[in-house]
């Protein structure tokens, strides 16, 4: 029987790569241990909003409930909330047992291994280190992050300074993604569709909301999120190409920036600027890395094999998922782990 | 790689007797055969759509001959012996019965739609000697000057513009001189970025316009082997006078085209396409080539997706998706979840709306009878609301719960209470980080499509003040339309009741996702107010 | 046209561009975010640092030759600070008015004080006994001015081979500012530093660097160099001049292409190491009023010299305000980059100084520090022109006040 059995797949991080694959592998009556770091699962899927205007506009979020609640009925298979991995011993065909600590108290537990997946996830980027857009220090610079949080409490009533005054709000794209001067050169693939949700969502549920989209290239791929920005655009949602580098505090209230429109450097002024902050390599990659011996990018994100061969490390037996190879938004993440499981199972069947 | 004592204990187990079935004829249908092959699940090929897999992007990435390597050989170069086409799939108990165009019949654990697709014709606004984007075209005749032009139409999907850019970069290389104008620059992938810069450097001009398209106009050259173009363009932040391009070759991106569907998947297909006729495969429910009758798959172009990695990781994940509902097949007893009583009149209502096509006709010598699939069916009541004749009933959440909470209600004189019926994996969720407001009654539905006309009627007429119903989003519902279905029963019944009695306490019908616990809150107590505004 | 071409010019451009950054503009993916970073934005609105690059890689450059713009830029490189790309929008400008200088459209002031700067060895065209004399009567000056107090031992040693430091003046020195020349001979007469000056080399200030001209800037920095290797000294020691100090710290080996062999450092440095070492005799709380200050851009952006003049200040004085924003997010006072220099451009240096002003006003400061001669006279002009209620003074300048007080 697969209960009795005590080798289990090792996920480590609960966020929704974790999850996806902790689903498939239990519908595929694997068993697998999961360690979240944290004190809870879900990771940052778990605290962003409903984008919802009126009918579902595809954000993904609400998929981590799904996932979590599958996984917390699996049978054979346990989760470990509050650990971390300590140590690994792995032979030539791959992970044999691993060692994972409790955060809190540093007592240690001995687990017997197949295989090991990280799905550690992403760190936000902190606009602080971009002195530019005063965030931090000026009031109404927020993150989409934050956006996301005020939006979840149902907090809308917040951003507009006047009750029931007209409320101008600015989109800042690529904030910390496609930036070299922090070793960020690659795109974070879900802001822009993230970011012209929240604007559909602010126009929908703020009454004289207006909305600017500041961007250097939108990246609209497949066909909702194309026909997303032309729902926008209907709406009135401005798309300007050109992110402007400096937000100014006015002695009067709001924001001015400077930007080039229609080839003239214009003077605006906002109640609210968000800036999309893109995804930066997890904190705890590099020492997971050392741990396992599984090499990283020159992002900082876990290398894989090949082109083709997206999911496996090179490391024998770790098997990478989600956002810690490469940034990516949530369909990205659910494919992502699936291929991760489908090569799990395919390894397995080559070694019968 | 994986130690071997696992898979001795958990494959043997799971491994069913079933295989699948690979529809399509090109280089989509062999990379699922692979992908499905690789964990243990038998295929069986069909022809169907077009064969070649020009069609397919490489997405920019990677050097292109990896590409092209790629597509000439290794693992997923299978041979199509198939000649065979499916002329009708109906799902049945234990997956799916095809007959195929030869009269043969099977039957199949799971189905892969994995057609080839197309792209959309040329503008027909362009001149002559325009060519489409497509990988077909690998390369630029030696040292020419050639002009690529995304979003001339419609922005361009990210991963044909990323190859267009890939092209543009191979003709700077060898000798060549390339422009790319565009409105936005595809950077897909870790590795997009890292291409255009590589792009911007070797000398490939990019040009940005705005909302004017560039102008492109052919001249007159006597010699047909140098075809010459001059394209006018505006830069958007130049901001000069239009600039004029003159080129050898000028290359347009366009959109894909939504792939023929097959009249014998029509039935099956029908309720799974968007707007523009792809099959879904990018909402909630459908990711990962998953489609809503479970078993059935749908990868690759037929969704709209181009790029062939996409397509090779969507395969995989659908393939281990198979490999656990093939399980699922083998051990779900059947009719587990649902019963069946001798009411039914075989009018075929629940067979027809059920959304994940879990009913089916087992025909038996004496009498035909309507068979639930315990592995498909969701529990989402769609079809026990809509029998005419009730005769269909859940047996994990079954009618008598609500006869319970009415005849509550009746008991308890509860004409200060409002009921909120709610999804249970929206509104359930949601409730567990809220405090309902005193003389509310909670009640968790399967699906919001569950609750039929009688049941909310009744509980209405147990004398309460109101009854708000809290489904999921439109496109969220996890049985697709069961949040529709409870919207337009209530409706109907507002109408509908108004009109014979006049003292009736209100309904009120609001969609929600699980995290929106606040808003859930604010829904309910806006819903409270309401009621209570009605004069006694 | 060429087939398939638009124009060669930013070819051009990027193979005659020398300066490590900013080789290759076509890495420019117009972000946007120098439109809105650049001081002068609202004041020629039709143009900004990313139109610049733009025109350029579009073969367009001619019309911003022609422009005023790129006089009025101040190199003060805060539109390309963070750059996604990396680019360098100062190295670029230098580039254009290279080009336009060849084209004949260069500053005639400038170029003339490249001629004598190349000729003679300083901008002005000061000769060599013309300086030493002007030293010797600033020194008796100053010793007059000290006359009573206890520390007067004031000199200026000439040529002193294998003293510890070279100091470089900036001609402002000892031409319209003779005031400040005074305040540094103070200064090392308080520090008892063992220090000289070359009769040779006087200019640390480098106007060819301002026009691009790569060869003229460089020949400009051999002799400094040349000249303090003559003298064994260990150290070669910038006044407070911004672009001055920037090259010798930061472009002086590459262009030379060897190492230096000595250490450059900028007197405020000098200062601080002192303060360190317990060796300034300064005075808490000694300065009257409300002290901020202003981050020249050399200093400060380009050299990251940000917290030396900082705690300096802050041991003269219990009222310091920063600015905002400040340090690497500095706004330009207006006047640097040749723009204080240019006759061409008249007065409008201090119109487009209204946010530095702003900033300046917002603190309620009675005091503005600051450590380039380019900075103090613009802010001087801009206390004189719009009647601001403050003192502008050098770091130095409050750190000898201090001492006395
Ligand atoms: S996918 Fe997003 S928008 Fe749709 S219901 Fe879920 S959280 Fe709301
Ligand atoms: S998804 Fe959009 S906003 Fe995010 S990094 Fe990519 S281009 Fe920038
Ligand atoms: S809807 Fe009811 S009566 Fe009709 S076939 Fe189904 S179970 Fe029978
Ligand atoms: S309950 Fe829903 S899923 Fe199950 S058979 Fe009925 S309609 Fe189909
Ligand atoms: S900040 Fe850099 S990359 Fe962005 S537009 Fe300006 S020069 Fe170009
Ligand atoms: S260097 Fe300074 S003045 Fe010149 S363009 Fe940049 S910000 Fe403007
Ligand atoms: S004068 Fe001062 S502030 Fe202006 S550019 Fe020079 S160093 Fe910068």
């Amino acid at each position: 029987m697969i209960g009795n059995h005590d080798r289990r797949v090792i996920i480590v991080g609960g966020g929704i790569a974790g999850l996806a694959v902790a689903r498939l592998l239990s519908e595929n009556g694997l068993p697998f241990t999961l360690v979240e770091r944290s004190d809870k699962l879900g990771g940052h899927t778990k605290d962003w909003a409903c984008m919802a205007v009126d009918e579902c506009k595809n954000c993904f979020c609400c998929l981590v409930f799904d996932y979590e609640d599958t996984v917390a009925s699996c049978r054979n298979s346990e989760i470990l909330v509050g650990y971390e991995l300590s140590s690994v011993v792995s032979s030539d065909s791959g992970i044999q047992r691993v060692k994972v600590r409790q955060v809190d108290s540093g007592a240690e537990q001995e687990i017997q291994a197949s295989a090991l997946v990280l799905a550690i996830g992403f760190d936000t980027f902190d606009p602080v280190d971009k002195g530019f857009w005063g965030y931090g220090q000026i009031d109404g610079v927020l993150t989409l992050a934050d956006l996301n949080h005020i939006i979840r409490s149902n907090d809308l009533g917040k951003l507009s300074p006047v009750p029931e005054g007209a409320l101008d709000v600015a989109f800042f794209q690529c904030i910390g993604s496609r930036d070299k001067s922090i070793g960020a050169n690659y795109c974070s693939q879900y802001c822009c569709g993230s970011a012209i949700r929240a604007a559909l969502k602010l126009i929908h549920e703020v009454p004289g909301c207006n909305v600017s989209i500041f961007y250097i290239d939108l990246q609209l791929p497949g066909k909702t999120t194309r026909d997303l920005m032309e729902e926008a655009q209907e709406k009135g949602v401005r798309f300007l190409q050109g992110v402007p580098g400096e937000i100014r505090p006015l002695q009067e209230g709001g924001l001015q920036v400077i930007s080039e429109i229609d080839g003239q450097n214009v003077a605006e002024r906002f109640d609210r600027i968000v800036l999309s902050v893109g995804q930066r390599p997890s904190a705890s990659a590099a020492a997971i890395s050392k741990i396992l011996g599984a090499p990283l990018n020159e992002f900082g994100f876990f290398e894989t094999r090949t082109l083709f061969d997206a999911v496996r490390s090179p490391a024998n037996g770790v098997y990478i998922a989600g956002s810690c190879s490469s940034p990516a938004s949530i369909p990205d993440v659910a494919v992502s782990a699936g291929t991760v499981v489908s090569a799990i199972i395919a390894d397995i069947e080559k070694a019968s | 790689m994986l130690n071997s004592k696992l898979q001795t204990n958990t494959l043997q187990e799971t491994r069913a007797n079933q295989s699948a079935l690979v529809v399509g004829n090109g280089l989509t249908a062999s990379i699922v055969t692979a992908a499905v092959k690789s964990l243990g699940i038998d295929v069986t090929r069909s022809k169907f759509g077009l064969d070649s897999a020009l069609l397919f992007h490489s997405g920019g990435r990677g050097p292109f001959e990896a590409f092209v390597r790629f597509l000439n050989e290794g693992a997923f170069r299978c041979e199509t012996t198939a000649s065979s086409t499916p002329v009708e799939i109906i799902p049945v108990e234990k997956g799916f019965v095809v007959t195929f165009d030869d009269g043969s019949r099977s039957e199949f654990g799971c189905v892969f739609f994995a057609t080839e697709g197309n792209l959309k014709p040329i503008p027909n606004d362009l001149p002559d000697g325009v060519n489409i984007v497509t990988p077909g075209i690998l390369k630029v005749p030696s040292s020419q000057s050639a002009c690529f032009v995304l979003d001339y139409e419609e922005i361009t999907d990210p991963s044909i513009g990323m190859n267009a850019m890939r092209m543009a970069l191979d003709n700077q290389l060898s000798g060549g001189n390339s422009f790319v104008l565009l409105r936005h620059a595809p950077v897909q992938g870790m590795l997009g970025e890292t291409l255009y810069e590589t792009a911007r450097l070797a000398g490939v001009r990019f040009l940005r316009f705005g909302n004017i398209a560039p102008r492109i106009e052919r001249l007159q050259t006597s010699n047909d082997l140098s075809i010459k173009f001059q394209i006018s363009i505006q830069d958007i932040i130049e901001r000069g006078e239009d600039i004029l391009i003159e080129c050898d070759r000028v290359f347009v991106t366009v959109n894909p085209l939504p792939a023929d569907i097959p009249i014998a998947f029509k039935h099956l297909l029908s309720k799974e396409t968007d707007p523009l006729g792809f099959l879904i495969q990018d909402s909630v429910h459908c990711l990962t080539g998953k489609s809503f009758r479970r078993g059935l798959y749908c990868v690759g172009p037929s969704t709209g997706c181009m790029d062939l990695l996409e397509t090779v990781f969507s395969a995989s994940a659908a393939a281990a998706d198979a490999r656990s509902w093939l399980g699922l097949l083998e051990q779900a007893p059947s009719s587990s979840k649902m019963s069946v009583s001798e009411q039914c009149i075989r009018c075929l209502t629940c067979l027809r709306l059920c959304p994940h096509a879990a009913i089916s006709l087992k025909s038996q010598p004496s009498k035909s009878s309507v068979n639930i699939t315990g592995a498909r069916c969701l529990e989402c009541g769609i079809c026990v609301a809509e029998c005419p004749r009730n005769a269909l009933d859940l047996k994990g959440f079954p009618e008598e719960d609500f006869v319970t909470l009415i005849e509550r209600l009746r008991a308890q004189n509860a004409h200060d209470s409002t009921v909120v019926f709610g999804c249970h994996r929206s509104a359930g969720r949601a409730l567990s980080e809220i405090e309902l407001p005193e003389k509310v009654i909670f009640f968790p539905v399967s699906c919001a499509g569950r609750l039929s006309e009688s049941i909310l009627s009744a509980t209405l007429l147990a004398g309460i003040k109101g009854i708000l119903v809290l489904g999921c989003h439109h496109g969220n519902c996890r049985s697709k339309n069961g949040t529709d279905w409870a919207k337009a029963r209530l409706d109907t019944m507002t109408t509908r009741l108004n009109t014979m009695f006049k003292d009736i306490g209100s309904f009120s019908y609001k969609t929600m996702a699980a995290n929106e616990s606040p808003r859930m809150l604010k829904l309910i107590n806006e819903f409270l107010d309401s009621v209570d505004r009605i004069p006694d | 046209m060429d087939r398939g071409t638009i124009s060669n010019s930013a070819q051009n451009m990027n193979r005659t561009n020398s300066d490590e950054h900013s080789k290759n503009i076509d890495i420019c993916f117009t972000c946007g975010q120098c439109v809105s970073r650049c001081f002068l934005s609202q004041s020629y609105p039709d143009i900004n640092p990313r139109k610049i690059i733009r025109k350029t890689l579009l073969g367009r450059e001619r019309e911003i030759i022609d422009s005023e713009f790129i006089w009025a830029c101040t190199l003060c490189g805060r539109c390309t600070t963070d750059c996604p790309q990396g680019l360098h929008m100062d190295v670029i400008v230098r580039r254009l008015r290279f080009l336009a200088c060849g084209l004949g459209k260069g500053p005639k002031r400038i170029l003339q004080g490249i001629g004598k700067a190349l000729e003679v060895g300083n901008n002005v065209g000061m000769e060599p006994e013309a300086f030493v004399d002007m030293v010797e009567w600033l020194v008796e000056e100053t010793t007059e001015e000290m006359e009573g107090s206890e520390n007067n031992s004031i000199s200026a040693p000439f040529d002193k081979k294998g003293a510890e430091i070279l100091y470089l003046p900036n001609p402002r020195e000892y031409t319209s500012n003779p005031k400040m020349f005074q305040t540094y001979l103070k200064f090392f007469s308080y520090t008892e530093a063992d220090w000289t000056l070359s009769s040779r080399v006087f200019d640390i200030t480098n106007w060819a660097y301002y026009m691009g001209d790569a060869e003229a800037a460089t020949t400009l920095v051999r002799n400094i160099v040349e000249e303090t290797r003559r003298l064994g000294a260990k150290i070669l020691l910038s006044t407070e001049c911004g672009h001055g100090f920037k090259i010798l710290r930061k472009d002086a080996e590459t262009w030379l292409g060897e190492p230096l062999g000595f250490e450059v450092l900028g007197i405020v440095e000098l200062a601080h190491r002192y303060l360190k070492q317990g060796q300034l005799s300064i005075k808490p709380a000694s300065i009257e009023g409300r002290v901020t200050y202003h981050d020249p851009c050399n200093v400060g952006r380009k050299l990251g010299v940000f917290e030396e003049p900082r705690q300096l200040i802050k041991a003269i004085t219990d009222d310091f305000v920063e600015m905002w924003p400040n340090r690497k997010y500095s706004i330009c006072c207006g006047g640097g980059g040749s723009v204080g220099q240019n006759t061409d451009m008249g007065q409008k240096r201090l119109e487009h100084a209204r946010k530095k002003i702003d900033q300046i006003i917002k603190t309620g400061a009675n005091v503005v520090a600051t450590s380039c001669q380019n900075c103090l006279s613009q802010l001087d002009d801009l206390q004189a022109g719009n009647d601001l209620p403050i003192q502008v003074k050098s770091v130095i300048e409050l750190v000898v006040e201090s001492i006395e007080a």
